[in-house]
């Protein structure tokens, strides 16, 4: 008898969908059970977990003789999300489960031995394409169905085990209300209030975070650089509904969503470790994979020690930094990935790491070579740079920083002002610089001999309008003065020299 | 009833047997004493594997096939046992082989 199913398979950030199509042709034969269409090893050994989930039921399937068809057949299908599509299409070959019901309903789900259902990676994209099918029910594993239900339109049915879901499918059980998970406190983000001195630092990351600017910091070891950025993320303000979705949608597809964690309202901070591949950073693999760059949208992506990244890794950063997101095209495909992150980035002035620079022990080309790794075109991209120094012992004793707190809302106050506008300040398009971010007159004086005198390209005068844009919003100016203008250019030289 | 001792490419199938529309092939395994695990046990990985491909090919003999399996008939001693559907195509056919049953 033949039955169908209809299940996802999750590409990228999408979910494309897949019809599962089984044919029993014995029930008490040679029993061989097989899965075409293009299934990885992990969707191969689904045999053996939906024969013992099967059995568990209560229905023996190890004597019969089974085909199932995974069509699209062209289409790669990977993971153990199909095991539960499949299971219910053959039980409903072995007349357990209704077809007319199992018809219209979208199901996904890995089979425990015992029949268990446990949760699988990529709910939010899969229940997102199931309402573009024309399919508001989704049958997945209870861990999933809150991540499900994020998404409008979609009416997930938590399940516990696959009897369950065929009580359910025959109409002999109440699907179960699906529980709201408990939003597990979110990770607790250190205070700035534990950064002593530096305050030209501390201005430069408030500006940064303020308006999604990227910032560089040079600075010997042990003066806080890294501090400083791990304490970034209490001070972003939370994502937008719609920016959340997003987020969320990449974490889960990207399989890194911690269960039950719900909408994702704090700002990703990615702090991918030196030795990244360019394939982590930006995406990629034989199976295309979001990379960290993907992963940090709408967050911080954080380079700690800068130059020891690979020069390649580094490079590829170049177009996301400029475009917001990455194409990345292999064999099996081309994929555009959203990838729009404020970019912070940590150095050493030298390989030797030494205090002061009088007491560097690197020669003159080593130093060079070390700096050139952080190349011209991927600091020009950069607006933000700030030295830090190390501070004196009476400062570290004596002083008093501003808590996480208050400068949070003073970066909260100025990105309302952004808002008003519509656009991010570091995200202004070049058409409407002058229109929203165009300085006064004197402002523009200042900026036009910058650009002469220090040869900036226009991109450089585009970015220093943007971070002269944020810290007059700092300040809850409407123009852009010529303050603003200064300490914007010294911000950017900060980063070039 | 088909037929005894059927010679198919180079096995021999003890006998060839009809269940509705189902082939049903059957090897017939004695044992004195089951002391060294007994008839069950006699059936082998490779002969298991001739007999699933026999019926395979036998199937194509009767135009009325819908289906086929291989049972296994164990006397230990004076202890008859039937196994039905004693060997399994998941473990002792390919995966191209396996599309065909």
């Amino acid at each position: 008898m033949l039955t169908h199913a209809r299940a996802y398979a999750v590409v990228g950030l999408d979910a494309i969908p897949i019809e599962v199509e089984t044919y029993v042709s014995e029930r008490d034969g040679a029993g061989a059970f097989t899965i075409v269409g293009l299934p990885d090893k992990a969707l191969q050994e689904a045999r053996a977990r939906i024969r013992s989930a099967a059995a568990a039921a209560g229905l023996l399937i190890h004597k019969a003789v089974i085909l199932a068809n995974l069509a699209p057949a062209e289409v790669r299908k990977e993971g153990a999300g199909f095991d539960l599509p499949i299971a219910l299409a053959v039980m409903a070959g072995f007349g357990w489960v209704n077809q007319d019901t199992l018809g219209e309903v979208a199901a996904v789900g890995e089979l425990a031995f015992d029949g268990r259902l446990r949760p699988v990676p990529g709910i939010l994209s899969i229940a997102e394409a199931a309402v573009r099918d024309g399919r508001s029910t989704l049958l997945c594993p209870e861990q999933c169905a809150h991540e499900a239900s994020l998404v409008p339109g979609c009416r997930p049915i938590g399940c516990a085990t696959l009897r369950e879901a065929v009580r359910i499918l025959n109409g002999e059980n109440v699907p179960r209300p699906i529980v709201a998970h408990q939003p597990r406190p979110s990770e607790v983000v250190p205070d700035l209030i534990d950064v002593r001195g530096q305050p030209s630092a501390r201005r430069a990351l408030e500006i940064c975070a303020a308006g999604d600017h990227n910032l560089l910091m040079v600075g010997p070891p042990g003066v806080g650089k890294t501090m400083l950025a791990k304490r970034l993320a209490g001070i972003l303000p939370p994502l937008d509904d719609e920016q959340a979705l997003l987020t969320t949608r990449i974490h889960s597809a990207a399989g890194v969503l911690p269960d039950g964690s719900g909408l994702l309202r704090t700002p990703p901070f990615r702090a991918p470790h030196h030795s990244a591949t360019m394939a982590a950073l930006v995406g990629g693999g034989a199976k295309i994979r979001p990379g960290e760059v993907t992963l940090a949208t709408g967050g911080v992506l954080f380079l700690d020690e800068l130059p020891e990244f690979r020069r390649d890794a580094l490079e590829a950063l170049r177009v996301p930094l400029e475009d917001g997101s990455v194409r990345i095209s292999r064999a099996s495909g081309s994929l555009l990935l959203p990838a729009r992150f404020a970019l912070i980035a940590a150095m050493n002035p030298c390989p030797c790491g030494s205090p002061e620079p009088a007491a560097c022990t690197c020669s003159r080309e080593r130093v060079q070579a070390y700096q050139r790794k952080a190349s011209g075109p991927l600091l020009d991209r950069i607006d933000v740079g700030v030295h830090l120094a190390r501070p004196a012992p009476e400062v570290l004793r004596s002083d008093q920083p501003e808590t996480t707190l208050q400068v949070r809302e003073r970066v909260l106050a100025a990105r309302a002002l952004q808002a008003t506008r519509g656009c991010v300040n570091g995200r202004i398009p070049v058409g409407r610089l002058d229109e929203l971010a165009g300085p006064d007159e004197h402002g523009q004086q200042l900026l036009d001999q910058a650009a002469t005198r220090l040869l900036l390209s226009p991109r450089g005068v585009h970015r220093i309008q943007r971070v002269a844009r944020t810290i007059a919003d700092l300040a809850g100016e409407v123009e852009v003065g010529v303050d603003s203008v200064a300490e914007a250019i010294s911000l950017r030289l900060g980063a070039l020299s | 009833m088909l037929g005894r001792n059927v010679r198919v490419g180079g096995t021999q199938v003890d006998l060839v047997c009809r269940r509705g529309n189902q082939l049903v092939l059957v090897e017939v395994k004695r044992r004195r004493t089951s002391a060294r695990g007994g008839a069950r046990q006699a059936l082998g990985y490779d002969q298991a594997r001739r007999l699933l491909r026999a019926g395979m090919q036998l199937r194509g003999r009767y135009s009325w096939v819908a289906g086929m399996r291989v049972d296994l008939v164990a006397i230990d001693g004076w202890r008859v046992q039937i196994v039905r559907s004693a060997i399994d195509g998941d473990t002792h056919l390919s995966e191209s082989e396996r599309v065909m049953l």
